[in-house]
């Protein structure tokens, strides 16, 4: 499948990346330096021109791409890609709208005039993920599988939870419920067994049909509201989320401190009942009088990584319970644990985990990246010729990293244990941690074609040793 | 940078090499020469060198530019060492410097032979040495990324690394499916050129050994006298026919495919090339016929076939252009400097630097009257960025200045002047034959093994174009060394 690729920014380049691994990718981007550098990096065709040029696009061969995701800066570069690309017969169109004139649904314009099927906003997003994070601090993620039946919770286990230092065998979760996943604080993944204990401030992953979540039995402390929120940075992300905050009613309390003097001024202008601060969040003296230690969550939206981490090491070391910050390069990753930064978005990483699950290919219906791209859950169609079909899942011998988590067949949901088999045509959910997907693969999907299979040998001969 | 990386990705491609060797080792069972046993060692003994580097080293995909140079230099170097062993077993050299040379001309298709006498080999020993030119043609490296699963980014790095031109860019997104084009284009081509040779009445093996070197823009020959050994017109139009088509870039035959016919012949590079090649067959005809030959036909059949053998750096002889008129002599040592389009099998400077250059030239010398203009340089409505110029100007800097210091080494073997420049001339631009004593029907066997290494090793940096050979020799190995 073609893929036109506009705008090489940091959403281009991370989706370029992704997306070449199974497809062809073309990117089109203006800038002569980022294509350059795009080019030498990966085995994707780069233009360099203006996306919303018919000239360029057909050079980028649009008249057999199947999908095109625009996300230049410019909205109405996006909007006009798409535009053209529908005429031309794309199937799929995903623009990067920022704007939310044009994306509220109050448009003059429809989506589909506008030629778009999939509008994302990574800003709006990751102000919708931290917002989830403010309401509930220890629930780090929920997501649903199997048309919402099954329900996955990512929960940050505090010290004096009934849970903390157990074997997993030995915590009396309810029935149909299993742990699939445990992050510890170091950063390290474990796709746990039953002798695996959860230790405090582990980030665990629980997978269970959903009625078992509508009883609270994790008992996660109560917010006590009104909660102070100090947001880091009035940018994009910051502003949405003080307006979320706002809209929530008198729950929370909300500073939003930003360096620049004319954005704050025009921001407060949007704002009625926050309070706007100008000032450096990175200067202690700062923070100290406008006692930032005493708020009970810290957002670092600034738009600057270093800033960021900073800032909420900070606050972090002033006292402030929750601190969230916002990651922009996911190199940075890798050591976000090792200081102590586990509560972290990634308006990038969760753009690109959107379009994804659009465009994972045949019987998979759902992938879902968590925990910065180190662990992935997926949901798919077992096909019959899948190497996994009709056997005991313990006599398999799937990796430790690679978890069956749920077994849906019809209206049965199954949390499968070692003698359970698994059948074409079942849907499953599988957690497996990112470096393993490579033999998620070969498990799980089918080998079609004879080039395929006949290129798999190859790989084989030369990765033999 | 990570040796065993490199190493890995060596054995792989000279498993590739040994591989390719089943194909003269064919000939020679057919022919029951003795040479059978002689393929059958060189096979063995290139396979099992390349399971033993491959297994010395790791697999892995994310090659950096280092590695991707070294293995691309590398990997020739080896290809020829490994491509020489036929020629050293079978007897036809005792010095193992000459099988070398005669390998390394082969597959840098510069088609300088160290063989006095061609038709007393066999044929496997013929059709390999063939053989190699048409492998060096489109590039080992190439057939290596086309052939095997992807290499992730740095694939299109080795690619770079060995594709012909300046300007280096994809024709469909895969690099793996680029490669696979461009050799599918080559095929056709050599597919096309042989059943044309064998209906103008040259035999199957002469047919396939020509054109193995025509599309190669190669120039070995299965005869002594090349090309005029046949005295076949309809074979020497043909084969004139084939070298301008593989002059030109084959990015330019994927577009004609996909029905751009226009873009084909826009395509201000292949102008300036068809019109050169053009200019300077009038040029040397009438000359010829002022001077030479006194008939139309003559003149033009020699003159043209000369003037698209040298530029195409084929290096085929129709005559001895050595015995022609100093001017023409002088001017087949221009030639050599040309080559053909970036982007095809010939070699040398390319026409698109050239190009470039003059329109440089002529820019520097506008600025000095309009000292404030912009002014861009442009190849027909497209604008050469100002980083591939300075990159062109540097590379025929490079070219020059390894022109004129191998030139004097040559004449330190003492050589005569005229020798020394065409061999250098000759070698460096991938052409084959250069002048007087080592002309079109004089080989380069009386040289001294010093002379053959360093002829050798320009092919190799005429071929790589100069900058990823340098990279190699000049940074690399001195680093590695000290760190």
């Amino acid at each position: 499948m073609q893929v036109i690729i506009i705008g090489g920014g940091e959403v281009g380049t991370e989706l370029a990346s992704r997306i070449s691994k199974e497809h062809d990718v073309v990117v089109i981007e203006k800038n002569n330096q980022l294509a350059q550098k795009i080019n030498a990096s990966m085995d994707v065709m780069v233009i360099t021109g203006n996306g919303a040029s018919v000239r360029i696009l057909e050079k980028a061969g649009i008249n057999e791409a199947k999908l095109l995701i625009a996300v230049t800066e410019i909205d109405e570069v996006n909007i006009i890609a798409c535009m053209l690309a529908k005429n031309y017969g794309v199937l799929t169109t995903v623009a990067r709208i920022r704007n939310t004139e044009y994306a509220d649904g109050s448009q003059v314009l429809t989506n589909e005039q506008l030629g778009i099927d999939f509008i994302i906003n990574p800003e709006r997003v990751a102000a919708q993920e931290i917002a989830k994070m403010i309401r509930t601090p220890n629930v780090s993620e929920i997501e649903y599988y199997a048309d919402g039946k099954v329900q996955v919770l990512g929960y940050y286990m505090d010290e004096d939870s009934p849970y903390v230092n157990k074997r997993i065998q030995n915590m009396g979760l309810p029935d149909d419920c299993i742990v699939c996943a445990i992050v510890r604080q170091s950063g390290e993944v474990i796709i746990p067994s039953g002798n695996d204990k959860v230790k405090p401030d582990d980030e665990i992953y629980f997978l269970g049909k959903k009625e078992v979540f509508d009883t609270p039995f994790l008992n996660s402390k109560k917010n006590h509201y009104p909660q102070t929120v100090v947001i880091a940075g009035g940018g994009r992300v910051g502003l949405q989320l003080a307006e979320f905050l706002e809209n929530e009613g008198k729950k929370y309390i909300v500073k939003l401190v930003d360096v620049d003097k004319d954005r704050c001024e025009e921001i407060s202008t949007y704002l009625s009942r926050t309070l706007v601060l100008q000032g450096d969040v990175t200067d202690i003296a700062f923070l100290k009088d406008e006692e930032i230690a005493r708020a009970n969550v810290f957002v670092a939206v600034t738009g600057d990584d270093e800033v960021n981490l900073l800032s909420t090491l900070l606050a972090d070391h002033l006292g402030v319970k929750v601190t969230i910050s916002e990651v922009i390069r996911p190199d940075y990753n890798i050591i976000l644990n090792s200081i102590g930064i586990d509560r972290v978005v990634s308006p990038r990483l969760l753009t690109a985990a959107q379009i994804m699950k659009m465009i994972r290919k045949g019987d998979v219906i759902s992938l879902t990246i968590l925990k910065e791209d180190r662990v992935e859950v997926v949901e798919l169609i077992v096909s019959e010729k899948a190497s996994i079909c009709n056997k005991k899942l313990e006599d398999v011998n799937l990796p430790r990293g690679i978890l069956v988590a749920a077994i849906v067949r019809g209206d049965q949901i199954i949390i499968p244990s070692g003698y359970h088999k698994i059948h074409a045509g079942d849907r499953i959910i599988l957690f497996y941690v990112t470096e393993l997907s490579g033999e998620v693969d070969k498990y799980f999907s089918i080998e079609d074609s004879m080039v395929r299979s006949m290129g798999k040998a190859l790989k084989k001969f030369i990765r033999r040793k | 940078m990570r040796l065993n990386v490199v190493s890995h990705m060596l054995g792989i491609l000279l498993i590739f090499v040994g591989v390719f060797k089943i194909f003269p080792l064919v000939w020679s069972v057919y022919y029951k020469e003795q040479e059978v046993l002689v393929f059958l060692v060189c096979i063995i003994i290139t396979v099992l060198a390349g399971y033993l580097l491959r297994g010395l080293g790791s697999y892995k995909e994310d090659i950096n530019l280092k590695e991707s140079f070294a293995f691309v230099t590398f990997g020739w170097i080896l290809a020829a060492v490994f491509g020489s062993l036929p020629y050293y077993f079978s007897g036809v050299f005792i010095s193992f410097a000459d099988a070398f040379f005669e390998a390394m001309s082969g597959f840098t298709t510069t088609g300088a032979t160290v063989i006095d006498d061609v038709e007393v080999l066999g044929y496997g020993i013929l059709i390999w040495r063939s053989m190699t030119q048409w492998l060096g043609g489109m590039g080992i490296i190439a057939l290596f990324v086309a052939v095997l699963p992807r290499l992730g980014g740095g694939s299109s790095q080795l690619f770079r690394a060995e594709i012909p031109g300046p300007v280096k860019e994809k024709i469909v997104p895969r690099i793996a499916g680029t490669a696979k084009i461009l050799w599918g284009i080559y095929v056709f081509i050599s597919l096309l050129q042989v059943i044309l040779l064998r209906i103008s009445g040259l035999s199957f093996f002469d047919s396939i050994a020509h054109t193995f070197t025509t599309v190669a823009t190669g120039g070995f020959s299965t005869r002594s006298e090349s090309i005029a050994a046949f005295n076949n017109p309809a074979a020497e139009i043909i084969i004139i026919f084939f070298m301008i088509l593989v002059g030109i870039n084959f990015s330019l035959y994927f577009s004609l495919y996909r029905k751009n016919i226009k873009s084909f012949f826009k395509d201000y590079e292949f102008r300036f090339y068809l019109g050169f090649l053009f200019v300077f067959s009038l040029i040397v005809s009438i000359n010829l016929f002022f001077k030479e030959y006194y008939c139309i036909m003559e003149s033009l059949r020699y003159g043209v076939f000369q003037v698209v053998a040298i530029t195409t750096t084929t290096g085929f002889a129709t005559d001895n252009f050595d015995m022609w008129h100093p001017l023409l002599r002088g001017i087949m040592l221009f030639l050599m400097f040309s080559g053909g389009s970036g982007g095809s099998t010939s070699g040398s400077i390319k026409q698109i630097r050239l190009l470039v250059l003059l329109k440089v030239s002529i820019r520097e010398i506008n600025k000095l009257v309009h000292p404030r203009a912009v002014l861009p340089v442009r190849l027909g409505n497209k604008m050469v960025n100002e980083g591939v110029v300075l990159n062109i100007v540097a590379f025929v800097l490079l070219y020059i200045l390894i022109f004129i210091i191998s030139s004097l080494l040559m004449t330190s073997f003492g050589l005569d002047l005229v020798s020394s420049f065409s061999a250098v001339a000759a070698n460096l631009g991938n052409v084959g034959p250069g002048l007087n004593l080592v002309g079109p029907l004089e080989t380069y066997s009386f040289l001294p093994s010093a002379g053959k290494i360093l002829l050798s090793f320009l092919m190799l940096i005429g071929r790589l174009e100069i900058f990823t050979v340098m990279v190699v020799f000049l940074t690399l190995i001195p680093r590695s060394s000290s760190r």
